[in-house]
């Protein structure tokens, strides 16, 4: 899958999971721009698997793990390689 | 009085509950109240009460001190005042909270929460504990810290009116907070901080006490008995890791599951104490500094964050059979954290 469409799809999931976050800047931080938090990203995460058919591992549910949208899109690349 | 006032906060170290979250937001940052915190808050209990407002059986969990930590820490100054002193001294609770705010007191107590987080009225009260540390008489609000308003702790705003209103509709009965000091009044507490004097030195000693009562399960409320003397089935120190694990293998196998993870976040909240409070003994020369102590240590609050990372997970998919995987992160987690922290309590019995 292109980068693109990873963003683009993550964009979307993103959208379902958070409605009110408005458009997304992948080098933000995802706490303090996003108000990303240990319950949010977990459930981003469970909708970003059924996305891209792809698994996370336990330790990947934690929030430290992702700075930015961007550290997730490199995640999920990684995964799809 | 001023238009605006906000007392200082910080967002807190840990927040567990309403009373930690409190408490730590007004002394995280403090120099002087972290030695009385990193003597502290070593002691897990556990025991079953009942939910204040559903009735359900819950296991409550916590660190130790727990509630009475508003009111004993020496780097807090708290005052407890009867809504019929409020009433008495300042008419209503608006002016109430803004003159104490001016006078640099935090308010904490119970407010019905429904008509402060929903819009349309509702039938229900939803008595919680708020803390409010600070107003803008312009835009009449005042600024709140709960769990409440976000699936996390944080802080916001809250008008006037959503106050009062909050405040009068609840009664001596369901004022959780204030009837156990007052034996079934209503009222507020007010907390001014206090630690521009050091009044209470990194204490060693209690910090043997805790561990060794922490790793043997100890019964620790036996040091509370000349305040208090009515006590629950109580499980201590690591015990607890058994005691959650078995109530969390119940409330998963019900008929319809119940995902209430406040102990995880309980035990991982103490996992992140111990782990500053071990590297502040190492920088302060109470242990030798040893950094595989510390990343051992990192592993035990890494298994305890993934272990309620995943219970998160499972309540949000529903998949229950991951459950083995969980008793395996707090499995491993027990295991690393008494290793490592008889060490650290055989360094300290050495000095």
């Amino acid at each position: 899958m292109e980068k693109a469409q990873i963003i683009k799809k993550l964009e979307e999931v993103v959208q379902e999971v958070m409605p009110d976050i408005g458009e997304l800047d992948l080098n933000a931080s995802i706490v303090n721009e996003y108000g990303v938090n240990s319950v949010s990203i977990i459930k981003i995460i469970v909708e970003a698997e059924k996305k891209f058919d792809v698994s996370f591992t336990d330790y990947e549910l934690a929030l430290s793990s992702y700075d930015t949208f961007a550290d997730f899109v490199a995640t999920i690349e990684e995964k799809l390689a | 009085m001023a238009d605006m006032k906000k007392l200082p906060v910080t967002y807190p170290m840990i927040t567990s509950w309403q009373w930690h979250a409190t408490l730590f937001s007004i002394l995280s940052d403090d120099e002087n109240a972290k030695k009385w915190i990193f003597s502290n808050y070593i002691q897990l209990r556990c025991y079953d009460i009942q939910e204040i407002w559903t009735g359900e059986d819950i296991l409550l969990t916590d660190m130790m001190p727990g509630s009475s930590s508003l009111k004993q820490c020496p780097y807090l100054v708290f005052s407890l005042l009867t809504k019929e002193q409020i009433e008495s001294y300042c008419g209503n609770v608006i002016d109430f909270i803004i003159k104490t705010i001016d006078l640099n007191g935090y308010v904490y107590g119970v407010f019905d929460e429904a008509k402060i987080l929903c819009d349309a009225e509702v039938d229900y009260k939803f008595p919680h504990e708020l803390f409010i540390y600070g107003y803008d008489r312009d835009k009449e609000v005042f600024y709140v810290g709960d769990f409440t308003f976000q699936d996390h702790y944080s802080y916001n705003t809250v008008s006037f009116a959503d106050i009062e209103r909050g405040y009068e509709v609840i009664t001596a009965s369901e004022d959780h907070v204030f009837k156990d000091d007052h034996k079934g009044g209503r009222g507020l507490y007010v907390v001014i901080k206090n630690s521009e004097n050091l009044t209470y030195e990194l204490d060693t000693e209690l910090i043997k006490v805790n561990l060794r009562e922490y790793l043997n399960s100890m019964d620790s409320k036996n040091h509370f008995r000349m305040m208090r003397n009515r006590f629950n089935d109580t499980t201590f120190g690591i015990k607890v890791y058994d005691r959650v694990l078995a109530q969390i293998d119940k409330q998963l196998h019900k008929d319809e599951p119940d995902f209430d993870i406040r102990a995880l976040h309980v035990m991982y909240d103490h996992k992140v104490l111990m782990y500053e409070r071990i590297k502040y003994l190492m920088n302060n020369g109470v242990i030798k500094y040893n950094q595989s102590i510390l990343d051992e240590y990192a592993t035990v609050v890494t298994n305890m964050l993934t272990a309620r990372n995943l219970l998160v997970r499972i309540s949000i998919t529903g998949e229950i059979a991951a459950c083995p995987r969980f008793k395996t992160y707090l499995d491993a987690a027990k295991e690393k954290e008494i290793g490592i922290l008889f060490k650290v309590l055989s360094e300290m019995e050495d000095k």
